[in-house]
Parts: structure tokens; C-alpha cells; sequence
């Protein structure tokens, strides 16, 4: 996808605001809307190239404008939708709710193998790379400019229009898709 | 203050009641929990950060043949120390050196390497580091960052993907000869691990 999120060269969107002893988190809504990641990505709601995918569907000017954490929610509600999981209405009805509410306190669940999972997903992670066939069409050294392929280590926005000289080769890293994890498997992420 | 879009943008009250919404929802679906979320908030806050990678960086300063490991393989290598893990799974370390200073930037996104540096820092989220590093990076490094490289260093910016995450062993200070592993790493900082500053600054 082609997209605003591609940012690498555009002009004209100011200074990089730094700031000392910033928190991890920096409000309490960051810390849930983090956790989604994880938890939806072992409910099958997405791979990782499908939710950044769902992030990239954005509005553009809100995605140029809203908190980053913001970005996760709207992918997880996107393929929350998509699994039958998330109503929309009801949605919108409970933040409404919340809204009015904000003391209000959520359902409690315990679920130890949640928590085993995410204890297993922080220290193992999910490792990408794939064997190929494929002979790689650049050596060390060569010029090299866009439209090789998405996502890759060449042919973002920024290599576009601009020559570059290839200074690495790393080899083969799957394609968009191929990390999405099926519903069914519920041990450990899927590689 | 207005936005320069007729797009809506939510207020903190606005968003903290939307999250909160979608969390109740996923929790009573069986998808997560709040003792989840206060996990992966503490491992994020107070177990994996930056000093993580700051001592690996110390161990290669102090440790020829671990730096030689760590370049040829910033994965296996810092497994070797226990650390490994979630968006880290395929590494690649860059050697600053005299010539060559190296810098990391994730230009669709935001991928960082979690198991060595934590969650990244806000501004390299954002849209102008994100934009302008890769197109003049010496200025972003002197003007954004006070961080002045002479000429006749040459920069080399590296773009992250989801699979595959950069990041940077920068040069060991003047001056440390006689430091032990543990002082040496309290000299390397976050921020000199992405490329944007000098070890030993602060």
C-alpha cells in the first residue's frame, strides 16, 4: 500500500520534538491499548505486517495528527470487527458509557495462560526468516533505487525516486501475510 | 487548539473512554485481561529497556572477540546474555567507527529493537523524525539533536522493518581505559544506541 504513513523524504512536517525523562507510558489508556498487540495477535486477530496494515487504513490527516498508541486501536478494533469479536455500535455505546462513567471498573477475568503467553512472546518472540530458492538480484555495492519490493530492505518511499548503493544483504524475510497466526493454535506465537 | 483538518481528533477523556470501552469488550470476549496488561506494563517499564542493550554495547567495548560475534550476528550474540525476544528476533548491530557513524529510523512505522533498547521513545515515532532522517540526516542530528558529526564522517541511516531491526554500537568514549564492564555501560545511553547522540554523553 502506497500511503501518507510512508514517510520516509516528505518535507514540511517540522522540528523532532524530543523530551527528557519521558515515561514509558504516558497516559493510562497507553498501557491497555499496548497490551491489544499481544493479546489479539494470540486471538488470531492479525500477523504483524496485518496490523500495521489495518494502521496504514487510517484516515490520513488523523494518522498524521492522533497519539501513536491511538493507531494500535484502530487496527485492533478494524480486525476485532472483522473476527465477529467487536461490535462497532456496542463500541461506541460503551465509550459513551465511559465517557459518563470514567470511574467505572472493568470486568475482572483471570486467564494464567494469558499471562504464560505473554511472559513467552516477550523472551522468544517470533522469528521471521525463511528458507529460498530465490537468488538475490544485488550484490554488495550495487546502485539500487524503489520498486523491488514493499517493505523490503529497498523500495520504500524514500528510495522512490533516489539511487542508493545496497551496503547490506540480508536475505529472505517473508512476504506480507505469511506471519498471520490461525485461531487454532494456542501455544506460542507461529513462526 | 483547532487541527489544521476538519478530520475529529479525540480528547485524552475521549480516548481513555474509547480504549476502556474496547478493553471491556475484549475481556469479556476471552481475549485479554487487565492482569495482562499490568504484566506487559511492568516487564515494558521496569524489565526490558534500554540498559539491556547498554550492556551488550559494554561487553563489546571490553570483549574483542564478543564484539566480533555481536557484529556478525547481534542475535546469537546477545542470547549469549539472555537477552532475546519480541520484535528482536532478527538483529543486526552497526559499528560506529571514525569514519562511519550510523543511525536508525523506521520510516513506515515504528520498528525498534525491543529486547535490547524497550519500547522506543515517542519523537521516533512521530512524523518528522521519521520523515526528515532519512533525507538529511546530518542536520536532524545537529539542529533537533545538538549533536554535531564532522564532515568527514559518513552517515549511513538504516530503516528498520517488522522483521528485521537495526541498531547501533557507538564508539567507546576517550578516557574509559580503566573502567570495569558495569561503569562502561552506565556511559552508554539510549539515544547513542539509535544513533541520535554519543556514548557518555549526559
Amino acid at each position: 500500500m502506497n500511503g501518507v504513513f510512508d514517510l520516509g523524504g516528505t518535507d514540511g512536517l517540522g522540528p523532532v520534538v524530543t523530551l527528557d525523562n519521558e515515561p514509558v507510558f504516558r497516559a493510562d489508556w497507553e498501557k491497555p491499548a499496548f497490551a491489544m498487540f499481544a493479546s489479539c495477535f494470540r486471538a488470531g486477530f492479525f500477523g504483524v505486517d496485518a496490523f500495521r496494515h489495518g494502521i496504514e487504513k487510517m484516515d490520513p490527516a488523523e494518522y498524521l495528527l492522533s497519539n501513536y498508541y491511538e493507531h494500535w486501536v484502530h487496527t485492533v478494533e478494524h480486525y476485532g470487527e472483522k473476527a465477529g469479536v467487536i461490535d462497532l455500535e456496542e463500541l461506541e455505546r460503551r465509550t459513551q458509557h465511559f465517557l459518563a462513567n470514567p470511574d467505572e471498573p472493568l470486568p475482572q477475568r483471570s486467564d494464567p495462560d494469558l499471562l504464560a503467553f505473554v511472559d513467552a512472546a516477550v523472551k522468544h518472540g517470533a522469528d521471521a526468516r525463511r528458507e529460498s530458492e530465490k537468488v538475490a538480484q544485488f550484490k554488495v555495492g550495487d546502485l539500487v533505487h524503489g520498486a523491488i519490493q514493499r517493505g523490503g530492505v529497498v523500495g520504500r518511499g524514500h528510495r522512490r525516486t533516489e539511487r542508493r548503493r545496497l551496503l547490506r544483504r540480508v536475505g529472505a524475510l517473508p512476504r506480507p501475510g505469511t506471519l498471520t497466526r490461525r485461531p487454532d493454535q494456542s501455544e506460542g506465537p507461529s513462526t | 487548539m483547532t487541527a489544521p483538518t476538519d478530520t475529529r481528533l479525540r480528547t485524552q477523556a475521549e480516548i481513555a473512554a474509547r480504549v476502556k470501552a474496547l478493553e471491556s469488550m475484549l475481556i469479556e470476549k476471552g481475549v485479554m485481561t487487565t492482569e495482562a496488561v499490568d504484566r506487559l506494563a511492568e516487564i515494558y517499564e521496569n524489565e526490558v529497556g534500554p540498559q539491556l542493550g547498554a550492556s551488550v554495547v559494554a561487553r563489546a567495548w571490553t570483549d574483542p572477540d564478543f564484539k566480533k560475534r555481536l557484529i556478525a550476528n547481534a542475535t546469537a550474540a546477545c542470547a549469549e546474555m539472555g537477552i532475546s525476544g519480541l520484535q528482536g528476533e532478527e538483529m543486526i548491530v552497526l559499528e560506529n567507527t571514525d569514519t562511519v557513524h550510523n543511525a536508525i529510523v523506521c520510516t513506515l512505522c515504528s520498528c525498534y529493537p525491543w529486547p535490547v533498547l524497550g519500547l522506543p521513545p515517542n519523537w521516533y515515532k512521530m512524523p518528522a523524525y521519521r520523515s526528515r532522517m532519512v533525507r538529511e540526516p546530518r542536520k536532524v542530528l545537529a539542529e533537533d539533536f545538538g549533536y554535531v558529526l564532522p564532515d568527514s564522517v559518513e552517515i549511513r541511516v538504516w530503516d528498520s522493518s517488522s522483521e528485521l531491526r537495526y541498531w547501533v554500537l557507538p564508539k567507546r568514549p576517550e578516557g574509559t581505559e580503566g573502567l570495569s564492564e558495569t561503569e562502561l555501560a552506565a556511559l552508554v545511553t539510549r539515544d547513542s544506541m539509535i544513533g541520535v547522540g554519543p556514548a557518555g554523553a549526559r
